[in-house]
């Protein structure tokens, strides 16, 4: 199934609302892995850290315009770790955000339209 | 005593897993990022392998600084891989087609240049080993049988390798002549041994033919080309004829078709064993001559980068 333009998977939802998050705490910049610890952190999805789902859904947003990204400077060093790619938010995921929760029906909401007598 | 025996095997195989889980695992999961993202283009593999591979390194490294044991951590990485398999495979897939077409292009391309060489080369070779097996075997030593199996080999290795290269359009003329000649041999001497000539129509036959057989062989030379152009369809009539010409002279001296099918069941397992062998050769022969090229362009990248050194 093919999805809307503009609309956002789980993993990309989850993903800028911890971006926003360390962004609100003053981190501007984040790797994959600061993303995914956080994300596991919270418990409600730890689904959505698998390597392949994460940077997928990273390199999602990127294409979609709401983050930006950039390798991070290293020495040359010969026991230097992997370079890490930094992610930062552009300003763009709010409006997204809330078309995404406005758009979905909480559960209970659509349980008392179709049973009314449910509650 | 057995209790203690697998209490001391349990701690030993513990100490093991231990001490090497965490390095296998994260080499385990490396190879795979490393084979899922060789599909892609260079610098969304390169992307993906960097972000991946730092991930894996800042995991451990947060999780030895909350001392988790090593046993501990590989689990999570597992874990973190197996949640996301399906998006790696999903990731990768549309690269798949193509860089498959771009192999396919790319090894089409160096098999229309190995063509010849290989076919000339497993040709020679079953020649030879065809030819040593026949002189080997006494029952087999007939002159029909040596001359029809060379006849095979070569057609097959025209067929094999590119045709229209001069060298190989000049043997198929040779070989050509060759059985036209052998097969108005053949016709000549039925004609004597059993009296044709004394027949009408083939004295007819005859002597439209003979005139024709030289005229094509030698004078007229497009003819010939258009002929060797054409060359799937002069297979097809030579075999035609050849088949007919047989069936024919084996009613006419054996009184039966029997001897003939019994001779062809011969040709038909010869024909597959060569096939084989002529398969295998040729493959090995590709391979080489593959081999060869690498090994050629691997030296001579030796030999540039020397010289730079050497400036």
């Amino acid at each position: 199934m093919k999805r809307k333009p503009g609309d956002l998977v789980p993993a990309e939802r989850a993903i800028l609302e911890v971006a926003m998050e360390l962004q609100s705490q003053g981190l501007a910049e984040f790797h994959g892995y600061q993303v995914a610890k956080l994300i596991d952190s919270r418990r409600e999805k730890p689904y959505l850290t698998g390597y392949g789902t994460l940077y997928r859904a990273l390199e999602r947003l990127e294409e979609l315009g709401f983050l930006t990204s950039q390798w991070e400077e290293t020495d040359n060093s010969a026991n230097k770790p992997p370079r890490r790619r930094f992610y930062r938010l552009t300003g763009k995921p709010a409006p997204a955000l809330l078309k995404t929760s406005q758009d979905i029906e909480p559960a209970n909401q659509v349980l008392e339209r179709i049973l009314p007598w449910s509650q | 005593m057995v209790a203690v025996k697998l209490l001391v095997l349990s701690a030993v195989i513990t100490i093991v897993i231990g001490a090497f889980i965490l390095p296998v695992v994260k080499a385990l999961i490396m190879a795979w990022v490393r084979f899922y993202t060789s599909f892609a283009p260079p610098d969304r593999r390169e992307r993906r392998r960097a972000d991946v591979f730092g991930d894996i390194y800042e995991q451990i490294r947060d999780c030895l600084k909350e001392n988790y044991k090593p046993s501990e951590i590989a689990p999570k990485l597992v874990i973190r891989w197996a949640l996301g398999f399906f998006n790696d495979v999903s990731w990768c897939a549309p690269f798949i087609p193509v860089l498959v077409a771009d192999k396919v292009a790319g090894w089409s391309d160096k098999l229309r240049h190995l063509r010849v060489p290989a076919a000339i080369i497993a040709g020679v070779a079953t020649l030879g080993l065809m030819n040593y097996s026949l002189f080997r075997s006494p029952r087999h030593q007939t002159l029909g049988t040596w001359l029809t199996a060379n006849v095979v080999i070569v057609a097959f290795t025209l067929l094999v390798s590119n045709l229209k290269h001069p060298v190989a359009v000049r043997i198929l003329s040779a070989w050509m002549g060759i059985g036209v000649g052998v097969m108005m041999g053949v016709i000549l001497w039925l004609s004597i041994h059993l009296h044709l000539y004394t027949i009408p129509w083939f004295q007819v036959f005859s002597l439209g033919i003979l005139p024709v057989i030289p005229f094509i062989q030698v004078v007229d030379k497009p003819w010939r080309d258009d002929l060797t152009a054409i060359r799937r369809l002069s297979f097809v009539v030579c075999w035609g004829l050849a088949i007919a010409a047989s069936l024919a002279g084996s009613q006419i001296i054996a009184g039966s078709m029997m001897p003939m099918f019994s001779l062809w069941e011969a040709m038909v397992l010869f024909a597959g064993v060569m096939f084989i062998v002529y398969g295998a050769i040729a493959f090995a022969a590709y391979l080489l001559c593959l081999l060869g090229i690498r090994g050629s362009a691997g030296g001579l990248r030796l030999v540039a980068s020397g010289i730079r050194r050497l400036r």
